[in-house]
């Protein structure tokens, strides 16, 4: 079994500063796990590394971070990674997450007809609050942990060889152990997130096969 | 057609109502749409644009998910 994951992640808004922070736990944890990792980080996050990566190096979990649309996912300044009707076809024999905007509307579709194993996304804006005086240490802001701790958790269950269809049960969980725990508090400090976070569950989609595993 | 929630003026009353309780310094990310301060959410809920009416969507989403008693499932 291939155990190389390629991951990309811009960084060049605050959005995307935000994701970058947590997808280089994601980066800690695969490397101390031992897999090989393509790390595409800000500059290198763009189509021509991502695609060279793929064709040479044949990952088996494709993880991208950044901005996106119904059918594309974006790298560092929103230079488009992958499009459908371009080079999605390249997404075959993967499982693919991505934490982004929409794609899992027309992408992951697309890709999975095209031969990817799995494709997990979001098929609406991806939400996330977040309180501005941390912007500068965006793993110490704890409102947007609430957003940002479901999809990793997500991940690491992919890395640790579960299947996509447990992964995303577990992730769909978290959020909704979130929500209660907003909800049933006595003086919750973040209860007006409830709503974005329920948005987020409920549009996390799984297209493809249950079962695949990395 | 899709049904817009801030057709019905009670609905937009009521999402702005729900941005108010939230702490004014907050940003709320959405997507490519960038960041956005609670005011700035509240301003395109007024103009019933596609931020305002996706604002609405889920506030709206939220209650009916209270009401369905899901929440406590």
């Amino acid at each position: 079994m291939n155990k190389t994951v390629l991951l990309t992640r811009p960084n060049h808004d605050n959005t995307t500063r935000y994701l970058f922070y947590w997808a280089q736990r994601i980066a800690i944890e695969a490397e101390a796990k031992g897999l090989q990792l393509l790390d595409l980080k800000e500059e290198r996050a763009n189509r021509k590394e991502f695609e060279s990566m793929i064709k040479s190096k044949e990952p088996a979990l494709i993880l991208l971070y950044g901005h996106g649309g119904s059918d594309k996912v974006a790298g560092h300044n929103d230079e488009v990674l992958i499009e459908v009707g371009d080079n999605d076809n390249i997404l075959k024999s993967k499982i693919i997450h991505a934490l982004s905007c929409k794609s899992a509307k027309m992408l992951g579709p697309a890709s999975v007809s095209s031969g990817a194993l799995a494709y997990i996304g979001y098929d609406e804006d991806f939400v996330f609050c977040c309180i501005p005086e941390k912007t500068s240490k965006p793993l110490e802001d704890k409102l947007a942990s609430l957003f940002l701790n479901p999809p990793e958790l997500l991940i690491k269950n992919l890395l640790k060889g579960n299947s996509t269809g447990v992964s995303v049960s577990r992730a769909k969980n978290l959020f909704m152990d979130n929500i209660q725990k907003l909800l049933t508090a006595e003086n919750s400090e973040y209860d007006y997130a409830v709503p974005y976070l329920l948005w987020n569950m409920n549009h996390l989609k799984l297209i493809g096969d249950n079962n695949a595993s990395f | 057609m899709e049904t817009r929630e801030l057709d019905n003026y009670d609905i937009k009353k009521l999402v702005i109502a729900r941005l108010n309780v939230m702490p004014k310094e907050v940003k709320i990310s959405i997507g490519d749409d960038g960041e956005h301060t609670v005011n700035d959410l509240i301003e395109h809920v007024e103009k019933g644009d596609e931020i305002g009416e996706k604002m609405a969507r889920i506030q709206m989403d939220y209650l009916r998910f209270l009401t369905e008693g899901k929440a406590y499932e």
